[in-house]
């Protein structure tokens, strides 16, 4: 699988656990990104918008989140732009 | 589903005198758990937490509910390491509980607690030793180095089987709930993983926990875990940590 969508992937994941399901799917919706049943990724715009919309969303209603996608970064040697 | 106002002190579900007298901070994503066992006329706080005023508030109040204005009943705190969402409370309590008071915390924990000003006597513990309430009520310390401080332990109530477990099982969330839900393990993951340096330290501590017989782990962050404990367990020892290095 593509580093970038299994970072994506585990970012939703904590996701769930940080914000619950219904904040997690509002703030995919809005950055164009959907899952589907089987958990593929589908980009309604073009992957790298929507990955940033996505990211700025994530990181920007509590420090904590901002944290876990800093360190999941690392851990899959994704540089967040 | 047990229900609960999270404004009022809980009777935690299963026991008859364990209080969860804590507070979720919800903007940040981090709940503070200080608990409360009262056993007689007898009781033991744990982890006080915060000596913010609006966070010292409501754990005071949640005190005084629970105890009826009778503060003096605090005969003993303990500390499970030497941060200050745990400790920083200690000086505004020891001024209204028990004037013989004595802290608890680990020795290697128990040294820094005189620069958050406190005054009390501080028992300093080791690995394996006992505190027995007047009621013969037993606590187990369990030490549990390096995770996430040299300093930390853990606390085994043999009357509830419970198990205070300091940050272990802690989590990040703004969906938190008193109990755990569906999402925790994956709040608990966002909270573990960058916050506990070695996974060694890790296994060391899951091996010494789970020795004992658990049915409801009790963490200073996040949610009561009183389901699934073997899940927990299992997933702790497959954690990535020392993610931030």
């Amino acid at each position: 699988m593509d580093k970038k969508i299994e970072f994506l992937k585990e970012v939703i994941e904590r996701g769930m656990g940080i914000y619950g399901p219904e904040i997690m799917e509002n703030m995919l919706k809005e950055s164009g990104i959907e899952m589907d049943i089987e958990g593929n990724i589908i980009f309604k715009t073009s992957e790298p918008e929507a990955m940033k919309k996505f990211f700025d969303k994530y990181s920007s209603i509590t420090p904590v989140a901002k944290m876990n996608l800093q360190m999941l970064a690392k851990k899959h040697k994704i540089l967040l732009s | 589903m047990t229900t609960y106002n999270e404004h009022e002190p809980h009777l935690i579900r299963g026991t008859e005198d364990i209080y969860w007298v804590g507070f979720a901070d919800r903007k940040v994503g981090f709940s503070n758990n200080p608990y409360l066992i009262v056993d007689g006329d007898e009781a033991m706080l744990i982890d006080p937490g915060s000596r913010a005023p609006e966070h010292y508030r409501i754990v005071h109040n949640k005190v005084a509910k629970v105890l009826k204005g009778d503060f003096e009943k605090i005969k003993y705190m303990m500390v499970q390491h030497q941060d200050p969402d745990l400790c920083a409370a200690l000086p505004l309590f020891e001024v209204i509980v028990d004037p013989d008071v004595k802290i608890y915390a680990q020795s290697r924990s128990a040294l820094f607690l005189r620069y958050y000003g406190v005054n009390s006597e501080v028992i300093p513990i080791e690995d394996g030793d006992e505190f027995i309430f007047k009621s013969g009520r037993k606590l187990t310390f369990i030490t549990t180095p390096y995770v996430h401080f040299a300093g930390s332990h853990v606390t085994y109530d043999h009357k509830t089987k419970s198990l205070f477990s300091s940050d272990i099982f802690g989590a990040f969330s703004i969906n938190w709930s008193l109990y755990a839900n569906e999402y925790y393990l994956e709040a608990f993951k966002a909270f573990t993983e960058p916050y506990i340096g070695s996974k060694k330290a890790l296994l060391k501590a899951l091996e010494k926990i789970s020795k004992f017989e658990i049915k409801r782990i009790l963490p200073q962050h996040g949610s009561i875990i009183d389901k699934d404990i073997d899940k927990y367990l299992e997933a702790a020892k497959n954690l990535d940590v020392a993610q931030w290095l």
